[in-house]
């Protein structure tokens, strides 16, 4: 490769004239001038992000201050999904309210201010989960459960794994399928139904505050209700609890589906299956567009079926609760039922309820029972 | 030195015109040199602060400028392999002087053409040498390539170009 003789001295562009260049200049300038301001907005949005995430990365790992969370229901009454950093997940029903007091990598507490939560708690052994509804705490390990709140009154049920339920000293384990109560006497006030005038007061298990003999102190029961046979009480899609109460309600002779709900409850858990019955049926019946509703309709129709051996009666009430639930857990535990209480008088309507149950929840909890439940 | 005012239009005004004539030797006839010498000037007053020797002012622009000249080129190649363009006849009558013998005037076209065929870094070294007269340790520096490497893409640039000069025009 010889050095060749440059071209350069034949090759001469065109002389550029001094007003080109000063144009050329202006049109420099003002370029400079908005790369500038460009970078200077790039660097101002890069530090703000850096900022951002770092405040993030600070926030999750230390304690977030009480109030930092806070969910209200949806306007359609469906359970609202509140996914939390860890993986745990909370299911609020309507005119509910939860907030998160504490997410760190040792600590989650959620208090219930009021209503019904459905908790579904990832297993972390290192990680404490605790549910606080009143002075009443849920202490998790990896379950699922559901805590309502009303007032003082709290019910923990659990579907799954097992919980510890804190009141003052008193501990209680809770595994599968037992639930644990504490209601106020005073707002438990037994609901008229109209077979019989009055329910009777009933005694409660633990007494954890002594009755007082004033009529009007509130007096605490507290029981522990165990497994009940049959399918799992459907504590997702299960109706929740009223708004708020006022501390001190003005009094008032007219029954509320909260009050003959609560009423029918505390029946069913004392053994008074016909009592719980009419309660039930009269929540489903006189308030049918309640949230209780779904709830009370099932709730009759396991009484029926189970306590009172009576098919047809409790083919009509779990009719009844599918045409009310909208919750897809109620609508598949009902249809369970269902397809029960029809094996025992109408083969039929067994096989076309099994059929749309197998074919609404082909991998269900429920599917080696339905399965066999139609006679041949 | 700072980038604002009057001694940065002095700069541009003092540096302007010759960058411009070194721009349109290189690009041979690309109409592109205008455009090339504008951003190498916005380019440069941008990172100003990186110049460390002031008096190499004019060898830094022009590095600037290669390296705006291999941007355009990429992109018209990328371009041009995807449809989206094509090749410009080049214009060269207004670029070579009146007084160049016939033999120059056919190696600028050789070498002009080749600009736009060879990869990027081919086509500029063998512009820098056999146009600017550039040596190869000048060429490295320019084009920010080790000594070796630009051996190699001069002694590939110059076998096309001997080809073409022995395929009969």
């Amino acid at each position: 490769m010889s050095p060749q003789r440059p071209l350069a001295e034949f090759v001469k562009p065109p002389e550029v004239s001094s007003a080109a260049l000063h144009l050329e200049w202006h049109e420099v300038r003002r370029r400079v001038r908005r790369r500038r301001q460009v970078r200077a907005t790039v660097l101002v949005v890069a530090v703000l992000a850096v900022v951002g995430l770092a405040s993030q990365l600070f926030l999750f790992r230390t304690p977030v201050e009480p109030f930092a969370w806070r969910a209200t229901e949806s306007a359609e009454g469906e359970p609202r999904l509140l996914q939390l950093a860890e993986g745990s997940e909370v299911k609020l029903s309507i005119d509910s309210v939860a907030q998160l007091v504490e997410q760190t990598d040792d600590t989650v507490e959620v208090r219930l201010e009021r209503g019904r939560a459905f908790f579904d708690v990832v297993r972390k052994p290192s990680r404490r989960f605790v549910v606080k509804a009143d002075d009443v705490e849920v202490r998790v390990v990896g379950t699922q459960f559901t805590v309502i709140r009303n007032g003082r009154d709290v019910d923990v049920q659990v579907s799954r794994g097992i919980v510890e339920v804190r009141e003052g000293d008193q501990v209680k384990r809770l595994t599968k399928g037992e639930s644990w109560s504490r209601h106020e006497a005073i707002t438990l006030a037994p609901a008229p139904l109209p077979p019989e005038p009055a329910v009777e007061e009933p005694a409660p298990v633990v007494t954890t505050e002594p009755k007082s003999p004033q009529p009007k102190r509130p007096v605490k029961t507290t029981r522990v209700r165990e497994a009940e046979p049959g399918p799992a009480a459907p504590v997702v899609s299960a109706p929740a609890p009223p708004p708020p109460q006022d501390p001190q309600p003005a009094p008032s002779n007219e029954p509320t589906p909260a009050d003959t709900f609560a009423a029918a409850m505390r029946a069913r858990s004392e053994g008074h299956a016909k009592e719980a019955i009419r309660g039930f049926q009269q929540v489903t019946e006189r308030w049918p567009s309640s949230a209780f509703a779904p709830m009370s309709a099932f709730e009759w129709g396991r009484l029926a079926l189970d306590t009172q051996d009576d098919p047809r009666q409790a083919a009509r009430a779990f009719e009844r609760t599918l045409e009310l639930a909208t919750a897809s857990s109620l609508i598949e535990d009902a249809l369970a039922r269902l397809t029960e209480a029809y094996a025992r008088y109408d083969v039929g309507s067994c096989r076309r309820v099994q059929s749309e149950y197998l074919r609404r929840f082909p991998g269900g909890p429920h599917v080696r029972g339905v399965t066999k439940a139609c006679p041949p | 030195m700072k980038g604002d005012g009057a001694a940065t239009e002095q700069l541009f005004l003092a540096c302007a015109a010759d960058l411009t004539r070194w721009v349109s030797r290189v690009v041979l006839g690309s109409d592109d040199a205008q455009d090339i010498v504008q951003d190498t000037f916005v380019s440069a007053f941008t990172q100003l602060r990186a110049l460390k020797q002031p008096e190499s002012f004019r060898g830094w622009l022009r590095t600037i400028a290669l390296t705006q000249i291999r941007r355009r080129f990429r992109k018209q190649r990328l371009l041009r392999r995807l449809g989206f363009a094509h090749a410009e006849p080049v214009e060269l009558e207004t670029l070579i002087s009146d007084d160049a013998p016939p033999e120059v005037v056919t190696e600028v076209r050789q070498v002009a053409a080749l600009l736009r065929q060879l990869p990027t870094d081919e086509a500029l070294a063998l512009v820098l040498r056999r146009v600017e007269g550039y040596r190869l340790e000048e060429i490295a520096e320019q084009l920010d390539l080790s000594l070796a490497t630009v051996k190699r893409r001069l002694a590939a640039a110059e076998s096309h170009f001997a080809a073409l000069r022995e395929t009969p025009s």
